[in-house]
């Protein structure tokens, strides 16, 4: 992480909930992984498509800033599909 | 000083990214902020100094990151808060030379230990010759440091400061921890997750707001459940709010995903707790003094 940008973004977040009065669920117990919660993106393709969808990190952040880690992040996901790995020969040069 | 654009929108690799430089690479203006001068002791004798970016025309760059934190910093300072952060950071050692990871050996890399001794001081003894180095170059910015639950992984807790100077703590700590570490004949990484069947490494940020004026804890309420304030549970909210649009700022990388898999004492769901360390968010301490908000998200690259 840039850490800038990570304590950028939870403090940006953070004062915008105290300005706009947000109110929190209750807090959770037990296991966190356990149950019916909202998971955190699984992969950079699904953080950068709830990035782009949402107006808040715009504001928190400002667009360009969000404009410029989304552009990143794509050419960055880009790399990995465009590139063959040891796992892909692994995989499939012997059994296909 | 000016120096090419291109790196305030590049990728760990430097490559310069369709896009934002179609029409060519403007000069930014590098200004040096005297505030952030220190000594670094970890090269011999040598200081370090940081600069923020500009435009040529003087006004500070949009896609300088510590700019924008030192504007959410004035943003609170609007709103009569000061800010303290504390960055705990998480990172492997291996007794591999640097010179051969940087000659291609990313693979057959094994850990010093076949085995996990958190917390051990047996453990840390093996590594004290780096870990002690790390240590003697940041006596009053060091709170804690030990073996984690990783085979030659380490964690570094950084004692609470203001929030720009502990970003620029996390960015020295990170420089030395790798450069001592290369001069010591090893290679460290904060990388989110190096193998698969081995810990990832994360950074957890502990965040305070205190009233500007009075020093008193924004986030402490002695008469309300958990002892937390309004004001900490419209923090929290706001971190909720955004919690799937943010990820991508914790987590920037590919590699960052593979460290978020359930059971590994990842941040993962989409609520907070006060003890319990594996929501995404939650109190850390309750000491009424130091009570603070915390993300776990945060995986390092």
């Amino acid at each position: 992480m840039n850490p800038y940008l990570a304590c950028a973004t939870g403090l940006g977040a953070g004062l915008r909930g105290i300005k706009l009065g947000l109110k929190a669920p209750p807090a959770s117990t037990g296991n966190a992984y356990e149950g019916e919660v909202e998971r955190i993106p699984g992969t950079l393709a699904k953080a950068l498509a709830a990035a782009e969808e949402n107006q808040a990190i715009r504001e928190i952040l400002s667009p360009e800033l969000v404009d410029n880690a989304a552009r990143i992040a794509r050419f960055e996901m880009g790399v990995f599909e465009s590139t063959v790995t040891d796992l892909e020969r692994r995989r499939y040069l012997e059994t296909v | 000083m000016n120096f090419a654009s291109f790196i305030l929108g590049t990728t760990t690799m430097d490559e310069v990214l369709p896009g934002l430089f179609d029409t060519g690479i403007p000069d930014v203006k590098g200004v040096l902020d005297l505030a952030s001068f220190r000594l670094a002791p970890w090269e011999d004798k040598a200081a370090i100094v940081l600069m923020d970016w500009y435009k040529i025309d003087g006004t500070p760059h949009p896609l300088c990151p510590r700019s924008m934190l030192k504007r959410k910093v004035a943003e609170a300072a609007e709103m009569g808060y000061s800010v303290t952060a504390a960055i705990e950071l998480e990172f492997f050692l291996f007794p591999v030379p640097i010179a051969e990871v940087r000659q291609g050996r990313w693979t057959n890399i094994e850990p010093a230990s076949k085995d996990i001794h958190c917390y051990s001081v047996l453990e840390g003894y093996f590594w004290e010759p780096i870990i002690g180095q790390i240590r003697a170059c940041f006596p009053d910015e060091i709170e804690a440091c030990l073996p984690e639950w990783g085979q030659g992984q380490f964690e570094v807790n950084l004692y609470r400061s203001d929030i720009v100077k502990m970003a620029d703590m996390s960015v020295f700590l990170k420089l030395a921890t790798k450069q001592i570490a290369a001069r010591m004949g090893a290679t460290a990484t904060f990388m989110a997750k190096w193998r698969e069947d081995m810990s990832g490494c994360s950074g957890h940020i502990h965040m305070s707001l205190r009233d500007a004026e009075t020093g008193k804890p924004v986030f402490s309420d002695e008469s309300r459940p958990l002892k937390l304030s309004e004001a900490f549970e419209s923090f929290l909210a706001g971190n909720l709010d955004v919690f799937a649009a943010s990820a991508l700022f914790y987590a920037p990388n590919m590699n960052s995903y593979k460290r978020f898999q359930s059971m590994s004492f990842a941040g993962t769901t989409k609520n907070w707790g006060s003890t319990i360390a594996r929501s995404a968010f939650g109190r850390s301490t309750t000491h009424p003094k130091r009570r603070a908000w915390k993300s776990v998200l945060a995986a390092p690259t």
